[in-house]
């Protein structure tokens, strides 16, 4: 099935879950990284909880330079 | 003597605030933040591009005893920057926050309006909220009234370097302000942020003129230095000011003394 993952349209298997999806992209367990679905934003902890749908706009973002 | 400066119950003895943005590397900026003994650091945010997720960890360049202050940076209004606040409180664990709000990207002025609804609804939601905002007395007391944990005036537009270019009101606001007032952007020399202390401002937020300088270490030890004497100053009580010369030495009586002498020989 097809979800939104920042705006680009990516494929992932049926059940997929926000988990699966964030290491699949290659991030790493201590990285300053969030991810939201539509407008709620998904603790670490409840990513692995969470199955994603068919046509879910992902959110990832990550901390960096900036004042 | 304690001049430890207090924000949301959390002492800091460095008054000098870093943002982390345009440094030439980040190893550069690490070494800045520490010659400049700042205690609070901000950080931004941005979308993971999902093709290339292995940039550096900017918190591997920031030493483990600074606070943390993310910004809301590249939000339009107030949703958006509510969505960003949780964003970087799942992302870094901290509810600090630098709310920021400046939907014109020429000039990157903070949106009153927009920022005073946000405001009012992080704090809601338990975040320790440091608003950038106009220099504006009236929105600077509304902002305190909301619970907001500082108020960050800027002193001309973001990355300007042009120094204080609205003494006036930054007056009125330290004058009437029971949180502490940081002045954030377009302080562009430590001559700048050592006459913002002077003036009584609680601290002062720098990245620009420390990021882009010859030499960013040398310039953050500068800017440490200057906020600690603008401080200093301003704790000493600054003489009043006057339109007349004021003599320091006794010289009248002393030529008047000699002119006798000269009269008499």
């Amino acid at each position: 099935m097809i979800v939104l993952v920042n705006g680009k349209n990516t494929e992932v298997t049926s059940g997929c879950t926000l988990e699966k999806l964030c290491e699949t992209i290659g991030i790493k367990a201590n990285e300053p990284v969030a991810a939201a679905v539509g407008t709620d934003v998904i603790d670490r902890n409840m990513w692995d909880a969470t199955i994603l749908n068919e046509g879910d706009n992902v959110t990832i973002i990550r901390a960096t330079c900036g004042g | 003597m304690n001049d430890n400066l207090v924000i949301a119950g959390r002492e800091f003895s460095s008054r000098l605030f870093i943002g982390t943005g345009k440094f030439p590397s980040n190893e550069v900026m690490r070494q800045a933040i520490v010659a400049s003994g700042s205690q609070m650091v901000t950080t931004a945010l941005k979308r993971l591009n999902t093709q290339d997720s292995g940039s550096e960890n900017i918190l591997d360049f920031i030493p483990k005893e600074c606070v943390l202050l993310p910004n809301t940076s590249g939000v339009r209004n107030a949703e958006e920057a509510v969505f960003a606040a949780k964003m970087n409180r799942a992302a870094l664990g901290t509810e600090w926050l630098k709310l920021e709000i400046h939907p014109d990207p020429k000039y990157l002025l903070p949106d009153t309006r927009e920022t005073l609804k946000a405001t009012e609804e992080l704090v809601k939601l338990g975040f320790k909220v440091l608003p950038y905002v106009q220099a504006d007395p009236v929105a600077c007391k509304q902002l305190e009234e909301m619970g907001a944990a500082t108020v960050m005036p800027l002193a001309s537009p973001i990355g300007t370097n042009k120094g204080i270019k609205n003494e006036e009101m930054l007056r009125i606001i330290i004058e009437q302000s029971n949180i502490p007032v940081v002045i954030d952007a377009g302080i562009g020399a430590p001559s700048h942020a050592a006459y913002a202390m002077e003036l009584g401002a609680d601290a002062c937020l720098i990245n620009t003129a420390i990021a882009i300088a010859g030499d960013p270490v040398k310039m953050a030890e500068a800017f440490a230095l200057s906020i600690k004497a603008g401080r200093m100053a301003y704790l000493s009580g600054l003489g009043s000011v006057s339109n007349m010369a004021v003599a320091t030495s006794p010289l009248t009586a002393f030529l008047d003394e000699e002119q006798n002498t000269i009269d008499n020989g």
